[in-house]
C-alpha cells in the first residue's frame, strides 16, 4: 500500500470518482436492512442427531407492527442490527431499548385531556 | 511522513487537531446529497464527515453471505480490524488534507486506562471535560461538539434504513444498565493473551482474539464502549459521534501490540471457503470511499503511514 497512491485517493475528485462507480447501490442506501424473511434459523448437532430451531417474533408496540429482523443465536441471545454493538437475553429488553434509542420512531398516541383548565361546552349551562 | 497517533486525553496538540479536523470535515461539502444515496426528504448536501458515517451504515447492512444474519462486511467476523483500520486511516487521510497539515494524526482514547477509574468517576475524566469532546447530553451542549456548531444530518431509524436529520449529538454516558462501566485494563490484558486472531465459525461465536476485542464474548472492549457512550454511539450510524474514531483507534492500537507480540498473522486464508468472502486475507475490504482494492493483507503493516506513541501490554 503505497503512501502517495493512498494520499491522491483522498483526493476530492478521486473520492468523488469512488462515489460515482458505485452510485447504483449507493442509491438505495435509504432502504431498511435485510429481506422479507424475518426468521431465525438455528441449528446443533447432538448425539448424532441434527436440531433445528426457526423463530419468527410477532412485535406490535401501541398495536403498530414492529417488523425487523432478529437473530437468536445458540446462547439464545438476540441481535438486531438497529442496535448492533449488543445482544440481549430479552426481547422486551429489546424493544424497550429500540424506544430509548429511536423515540421519534414510536410517538405516543395523544388521549383525551383531562386537563380541568381546558373547558368544554356540551349543551346548556350558558 | 508516518504521524504519530497519541493519547487524546494527554496530548492537547493530537486532540486540538482532532477536533479541527472533525470540524473542517463536516463543513466540507464534495458535492454528493442526500437524493444520491436515496435518502427520503428534501435533498441536502452531505459533509465529508457524513460519507464516512454513511459507508459504515452500509457495511454493517451487507452480510457476507447474505444467507446469514451475524457476520457483516465489517463486523462480527476477522475483517472487523482491518476494515476499521482502513475506515480511520482514510479519514486521517482526510483530516490531513483538510487542514492541509500532514502531522495531524488521529488520538486515541485510552478507554481501560479510564476503565481503572472508581465507576463514580468515569464519566467525569478529562476526555468529557470542555477541555475534551464535551460531556452526556440530549443533545450534548458542553464542549467542541456542542448543538450549536456540531449537527447530525444522517442517522438510522429503528428499522435500520438511513434518514436525513438535523439536530445535536446525544450520549448518555454510563447509563445503561448493561454498561455501568468502561473495559478494565484486566480484560485488555486478557484479550492481548488470546494466541489466535480469530478461529471458525469467524463469527460473533468465534473465540479468538478479534472476537475478544470486539467484545462479543465476552461481552466488553469496543462493544462495551459503544453502549457505554450511548446516545449516537448506538446505532450502525455510531460514526456521527467523534468517539467513534477515538474508540476505534484504541482498537486499532490494541490490535497493534496484538500483532507486535504475535506477528503480523492474520486468518481464514485466501483458500477459506466463499462463504468468508471479504474477510478473506486478500479480499478487497468494503469501500465507497476509494477505489483501489485494499486488503486485510494491505492493513497488516502501516508502519509508512501511522505509530503509536504507546501500546498497551498483556500485564
Amino acid at each position: 500500500m503505497d503512501r502517495s497512491e493512498m494520499v491522491a485517493a483522498s483526493q476530492p475528485e478521486a473520492v468523488r470518482t469512488a462515489l460515482a462507480a458505485g452510485a447504483e447501490e449507493l442509491g438505495h442506501a435509504g432502504h431498511a436492512h435485510g429481506g422479507a424473511d424475518l426468521s431465525s434459523l438455528r441449528e446443533a448437532e447432538y448425539q448424532g442427531r441434527h436440531i433445528r430451531v426457526r423463530t419468527t417474533y410477532e412485535i406490535t408496540v401501541d398495536g403498530r407492527e414492529f417488523a425487523v429482523h432478529l437473530t437468536v443465536d445458540n446462547n439464545g441471545r438476540v441481535h438486531y442490527h438497529g442496535l448492533p454493538t449488543r445482544d440481549f437475553a430479552s426481547v422486551i429488553g429489546l424493544v424497550q431499548r429500540v424506544i430509548d434509542q429511536f423515540p421519534d420512531d414510536f410517538p405516543v398516541e395523544p388521549t383525551p385531556s383531562a386537563d380541568p383548565g381546558h373547558s368544554h361546552h356540551h349543551g346548556g349551562g350558558d | 511522513m508516518a504521524v504519530i497517533r497519541a493519547d487524546i486525553t494527554t496530548t492537547q496538540a493530537a486532540r486540538d487537531g482532532f477536533v479541527a479536523g472533525v470540524l473542517a470535515l463536516k463543513a466540507e461539502f464534495l458535492g454528493p446529497t442526500s437524493a444520491d444515496f436515496g435518502l427520503p426528504g428534501p435533498s441536502q448536501p452531505v459533509s465529508t464527515y457524513d460519507l464516512f458515517t454513511i459507508w459504515h451504515q452500509l457495511a454493517m447492512g451487507r452480510m457476507t453471505p447474505t444467507t446469514q444474519n451475524d457476520r457483516n462486511a465489517a463486523h462480527s467476523g476477522p475483517a472487523f480490524l482491518p476494515w476499521h483500520r482502513l475506515m480511520l486511516l482514510l479519514f486521517e487521510l482526510q483530516m490531513q488534507r483538510v487542514l492541509a497539515d500532514p502531522t495531524i494524526g488521529l488520538p486515541y482514547w485510552d478507554w481501560a486506562t479510564d476503565g481503572a477509574l472508581p465507576v463514580s468517576e468515569q464519566t467525569g475524566a478529562a476526555l468529557w471535560q470542555d477541555s475534551g469532546v464535551g460531556g452526556s447530553g440530549h443533545p450534548v451542549m458542553s464542549g467542541p461538539f456542542r448543538a450549536e456548531v456540531f449537527r447530525v444530518k444522517v442517522e438510522s431509524g429503528a428499522a435500520g434504513q438511513l434518514r436525513t436529520t438535523d439536530r445535536g449529538l446525544n450520549r448518555s454516558l454510563g447509563q445503561d444498565p448493561s454498561a455501568p462501566s468502561l473495559p478494565t485494563l484486566a480484560s485488555q490484558a486478557t484479550a492481548l493473551r488470546q494466541t489466535r486472531y480469530d478461529a471458525s465459525p469467524w463469527s460473533r461465536g468465534s473465540s479468538s482474539f478479534r472476537n475478544r476485542v470486539e467484545g462479543w464474548v465476552p461481552f466488553g472492549m469496543h462493544n462495551r464502549v459503544h453502549v457505554w457512550v450511548g446516545g449516537d454511539m448506538g446505532p450502525a450510524t455510531s460514526p456521527n459521534d467523534p468517539v467513534f474514531y477515538l474508540n476505534h483507534a484504541n482498537v486499532d492500537r490494541i490490535w497493534e501490540s496484538w500483532m507486535l507480540r504475535r506477528g503480523r498473522t492474520y486468518v481464514p486464508s485466501s483458500s477459506e471457503s466463499a462463504d468468508l468472502a471479504m474477510h478473506r486475507l486478500s479480499d478487497p475490504l468494503y469501500s465507497i470511499l476509494i477505489q483501489q482494492p485494499l486488503t486485510p493483507a494491505d492493513m497488516l503493516d502501516v508502519s509508512s503511514f501511522y505509530s503509536y506513541d504507546r501500546l498497551p501490554s498483556a500485564g
